[in-house]
């Protein structure tokens, strides 16, 4: 499968981003100013606009790589929104994309971080560790990082992992009584199709979590509320057949690069 | 039905913002000069051009996910005039194309076009 490179800094592109969503509805304009539409879903597209500078040789070498891999706009791959966030149902872990274990308990509409009602709480009801998880399809050898906002009523330590067939990340939090922001980079070398995020409870143990989020960069970004769709692209194509190269000195490259994906 | 989404100051709009009132007309001229017109509209219809400037990223993708489940221009939602704070709650989106820009992780701009419909 293949996958839009990261830079060397892990993140997939350098500001500015220029982003572009194109709807199509199909609309009756009548006299009165009454207007009967109707949405054409399969005609939604998303178009970026990336535009690089200072690239290292390698870096632009990855890019010139995909770009003859795809044969310009022929091929398609995977790209992860650099403004988005990958996970889906970022406020709702009752939701099937989430895997509890069987003695997890997850409760909606507790008071959240940002002053609303859309927490979970996760009660681990059994008499060892219960995880919840979610896996996007995505490489596993990028750079992500994972965040979710936690509290405590009771002082507690609790694990986020970041997982492949093969290879796993766990890193211990403590959890307080206050809303925190936790986050954990997570880069596994195994080369791999997918990743599991999730978050670990020990037994007996009651934590408030909202937010949950996972970006391909170093260090968490703002935080983007998801709901049926994430920013993971998987078809997604160059929006044009030439790749141009901007040389502004020795291992410096310069260019824009212009990509489009289906929304349906 | 959705309302728009305020921001987190829980302004709707920012300077420069505008508001049009439309009203639609038909005229029928004659050959001496004098003409008949007639009133298409029951009543004016609102639009609003909402221009956002220094959003975060919050704040902007709250915006696109708004705009993608209302399926661009295809949906209805409330809208809240800011200038008179009117509900008007048959409202949508005057097009299918929405552009936005970040020039760093909390300096998004985008523009949008509302309109309000019949209900």
């Amino acid at each position: 499968m293949l996958y839009y490179p990261q830079l060397t800094t892990g993140s997939v592109c350098q500001f500015p981003v220029s982003r572009e969503v194109k709807m199509r509805t199909v609309t009756n304009d009548l006299f009165g100013g009454d207007t009967i539409r109707m949405a054409d879903t399969g005609c939604a597209a998303v178009r970026w606009q990336l535009r690089y500078k200072n690239l290292t040789d390698g870096e632009w070498s990855a890019l010139e790589q995909l770009f003859e891999a795809t044969e310009g706009r022929f091929g398609t791959f995977t790209f992860l929104d650099p403004t988005d966030n990958l996970l889906m149902w970022s406020e709702d872990w009752t939701q099937k994309v989430w895997n509890a274990d069987p003695l997890l308990t997850v409760t909606v509409g507790r008071p959240d971080a940002l002053g609303g009602t859309s927490a979970m709480q996760l009660t681990n009801n059994a008499q060892a560790t219960q995880s919840i998880a979610q896996s996007v399809p995505v490489a596993s050898w990028f750079q992500y990082c994972w965040s979710c906002f936690v509290r405590s009523d009771a002082p507690c330590r609790v694990q986020l992992m970041s997982m492949t067939p093969g290879e796993e990340q766990v890193q211990e939090i403590a959890v307080g009584a206050q809303w925190n922001r936790v986050a954990m980079p997570a880069h596994l070398s195994t080369k791999q199709d997918g990743m599991i995020f999730g978050i670990q409870l020990p037994a007996g143990f009651r934590i408030d979590v909202f937010g949950a989020q996972v970006e391909a960069q170093m260090a968490a970004g703002y935080y983007k509320k998801t709901v049926d769709r994430a920013g993971v692209h998987s078809s997604t194509r160059f929006d044009s057949d030439a790749l141009t190269r901007t040389g502004d000195g020795p291992n410096q490259s310069a260019c824009v690069v212009n990509l489009m994906s289906n929304l349906s | 039905m959705s309302d728009f989404p305020t921001l987190k100051t829980a302004a709707v709009m920012q300077y420069p913002a505008q508001k049009a009132t439309n009203y639609s007309t038909a005229i029928v001229r004659f050959l001496d000069g004098s003409e008949q017109r007639f009133r298409q509209y029951q009543s004016a219809l609102r639009r609003w051009v909402v221009k956002l400037d220094l959003l975060d990223e919050t704040e902007l993708h709250q915006l696109r996910e708004f705009f993608r489940t209302q399926a661009g221009a295809a949906e209805s939602f409330g809208f809240t005039d800011p200038w008179d704070g009117t509900r008007y709650p048959h409202c949508s989106f005057d097009g299918d194309l929405m552009k936005d820009t970040l020039l760093d992780d909390s300096h998004g701009s985008t523009s949008l076009t509302i309109r309000e419909d019949r209900g």
